[in-house]
């Protein structure tokens, strides 16, 4: 799992790496009284794509004026295929020269591997001259890696190939740093690129860390960042397609018409044992597309055992519901993936031809929520 | 009685050097074994999670498939048995009680799996097989580490395992039906990819001398190399296959590995043509990143190296019905 600069940024000062002042905003009001305080600012919007610089999503202002100009063309804008929800502020630093540093692994000599680059700010890989790397060949459990580290910095000080205006202490520290936050969070990677050298000292610029998703069990504040990114994703889609939802904890997806009946069918479902996965409502009069679009939707929920679809028409119409249903499980079929058992409850408008376009496909349509409820909830019951 | 005496007056006549080197060859060939690579009729295997749903199991198969399953542990569960092995609470302990045990297979779940092959290689197991999926990146780092400071073999983590089918032995979760013993050795990084392969060899009447699996995590215990360099001076082993895939970059390794390296024939099918960039596919171990891991890159640099390309997994048992 990748971090958003300012999540990476957070845990480095965690971990006591200067990094520039800075404030996250999220809406394009909280931008003039920050940039007023900084002073001249570097507006970053927050995205996982690389290349954000290129793209122009990473832009120095003078003024506040400016700052809120920019952010204004930036923030809820797509980047690189992502819309730009946050935006980071950051005071702008006068820098005296860049260097790149990373721990990460080589997987193929199975070897810690640090990272030492002389130019920063630049894709590494073009200037692999000037990178000196470090392999903790014999390596395990962390033994003597330290003192490794710090032997291997002083070498590079002694052959005069950085930059003598770096403290050596200084640079020490922050690569002893990344090194104990990369043990810390299990980190494919950590990388500060570039690492500048300003008139105070050293500041990581820009930060990129890569939390192993294997390792996530044990990493329950990176995990805890997850599922909250995974939601917002979810919500913020959902939001674009047109139906109101809302993520829930069990592993029956939950689809109706209106608000009040799908509350209605929740807590039905909770007083009959089971655990519903989200809320959608897809609102009146809903086309069979957009009946399609929220079973897809809610089939991404992970951990989901049943769906549950409760409409009772009155603007909307059964048969678009049920026909919606059918190109649906269609498509499924059609791309050979898997389908999650479905229960359907559909009365009022056009209801009789609802159910008789889902009984050709094979689906038995309940006409009382109750009975829907309980068998969806023996469903998800079942081991799968 | 004439022919007795006849060679009983030749080896008179053999001069004493020759005897002697006939004697220590002889000797060589009761110590080592007769078979494959890594496994074979002396392997002896103990079974790390023996009474979870999936070492319960395949202890089962793998007793089946001929291998000598000695021993089996569980922290808590000593005293149990399973299919007729019997179950102790420390690794120390079984090997107190069965001490002829000298490869270990481990079902125990990602979170604990490093304390368990940790545990085994304490106790002087050279060869362990880790099934287990879902390893922290940092756990396989420390296991392989370990693993090389006690010169002990990892194989995977997240492998199908190892079988050879002339020595009746499978220290693995791939199916029994992999049992035609021949001369192609196999290597893998996929499992089910490779038991598609494999049937496809058995149909067209080719068998298996060893099939192992590196695994489909980023670290593997025992690489494409390692696996290369063993096949090359197995005398089992005439042609090898190699099942590779996207990410990481042993495949390009192995190319030039096998330019300088190999004279065996070397087939190779590498998956994930189709895989987008920065997209994992299942495996962690599948993921392009920048330039480097593609399908394409790993064809083409083993073509350099002499390797013939499937393009189909079918297409895999022609090409080396065509390599002499």
């Amino acid at each position: 799992m990748k971090l958003y600069e300012f999540e990476a940024k957070g845990i480095l000062r965690e971990f006591g790496v200067a990094v520039p002042r800075s404030k996250l905003v999220s809406s394009v009001d909280e931008v003039f009284s920050v940039a007023k305080e900084f002073g001249s600012c570097v507006v970053k919007a927050q995205v996982l794509a690389g290349g954000r610089g290129k793209a122009g999503a990473v832009r120095s202002a003078l003024t506040p004026e400016e700052t809120v100009k920019i952010a204004e063309k930036l923030l809820k804008k797509e980047v690189l295929g992502e819309i730009v929800e946050k935006l980071l502020l950051e005071e702008k630093i006068d820098i005296l020269n860049e260097l790149y540093v990373a721990v990460t692994v080589d997987t193929f000599q199975r070897k810690p591997l640090i990272l030492i680059g002389l130019k920063g700010g630049v894709d590494v890989e073009a200037f692999a001259s000037e990178v000196f790397k470090l392999s903790l060949e014999s390596w395990s459990e962390n033994k003597h890696s330290s003192k490794k580290i710090e032997e291997f910095v002083e070498t590079l000080f002694q052959k005069t190939l950085i930059d003598p205006r770096v403290a050596m202490e200084e640079f020490k520290k922050t690569l002893l740093s990344m090194w104990e936050l990369a043990l810390k969070y299990d980190c494919e990677l950590v990388e500060i690129n570039p690492l500048a050298l300003s008139e105070k000292g050293l500041v990581a610029l820009d930060a990129k860390i890569l939390v192993d998703d294997n390792a996530l069990f044990r990493q329950t504040k990176i995990r805890k960042q997850a599922q909250k990114r995974a939601r917002e994703i979810l919500e913020a889609e959902a939001e674009k397609a047109g139906f109101s939802f809302v993520l829930l904890q069990g592993d029956i997806g939950v689809i109706g018409n209106g608000a009040g009946l799908v509350m209605g069918t929740l807590d039905l479902v909770k007083d009959m044992g089971g655990n519903p996965a989200c809320f959608v409502d897809i609102g009146g009069g809903a086309s069979p597309d957009q009946v399609k679009k929220a079973l897809e939707f809610v089939s991404r929920i992970s951990g989901l055992k049943v769906i549950l679809v409760n409409v009772f028409g009155g603007i909307t119409r059964c048969d678009e519901i049920a026909e919606g249903i059918v190109e649906w499980l269609q498509e499924l079929k059609s791309q050979e993936k898997p389908i999650l058992p479905l229960v359907c409850r559909l009365t009022g408008t056009k209801e009789k031809e609802g159910q008789k376009i889902l009984k050709k496909t094979g689906i038995e349509v309940e006409t009382n929520t109750e009975k829907a409820v309980i068998k969806a909830t023996k469903l998800s019951k079942k081991e799968m | 009685m004439k022919l007795i005496l006849n060679n009983f007056f030749i080896s008179n006549f053999i001069n004493n050097k020759l005897t002697k080197t006939i004697k220590t060859n002889f000797k060589v060939l009761r110590r080592v074994p007769k078979t494959g690579i890594i496994i074979h009729e002396n392997t002896k295997v103990l079974v790390q999670g023996i009474t979870g749903r999936q070492g319960r199991f395949h202890t089962k198969l793998m007793l089946e498939y001929g291998t000598k399953v000695v021993a089996g542990v569980t922290p808590g569960k000593g005293g149990e048995t399973v299919h007729g092995v019997k179950v102790y609470d420390t690794v120390k302990e079984a090997m107190m009680e069965s001490n002829n045990v000298n490869t270990s297979i481990v079902f125990v779940p990602s979170p604990y799996c490093l304390e368990a092959v940790k545990e085994v290689l304490i106790e002087g197991i050279k060869l362990v097989v880790v099934i287990t999926e879902h390893l922290p990146l940092w756990d396989a780092l420390n296991m392989v580490n370990i693993a090389e400071e006690k010169g002990a073999r990892i194989i995977g983590a997240n492998t199908p395992g190892i079988i050879n089918p002339k020595a009746k032995c499978k220290v693995g979760i791939m199916p029994n039906k992999i049992n035609i013993q021949g001369n192609i050795g196999v290597v893998s990084r996929s499992g089910t990819l490779s038991y598609e392969i494999i049937f496809s060899l058995l149909e067209e009447g080719l068998g298996i001398s060893t099939f192992i699996g590196i695994g489909g995590d980023k670290i593997h215990g025992t690489n494409f190399t390692e696996a290369l360099s063993l096949f090359e001076k197995d005398k089992d082993t005439e042609k090898i296959v190699m099942i590779g895939e996207v990410g990481g970059e042993e495949e390009e390794k192995a190319a030039d590995y096998i330019k300088e390296n190999i004279s065996k024939p070397v087939v190779a099918y590498i998956a994930g043509k189709y895989v987008p960039k920065g997209v994992k596919m299942g495996h962690a171990g599948a993921i392009i990143e920048g330039e480097k891991g593609t399908a394409e890159n790993k064809i083409k640099q083993l073509t350099k190296a002499g390797v013939k390309i499937a393009k189909t997994p079918k297409e895999t048992a022609k090409l080396l019905q065509k390599t002499k």
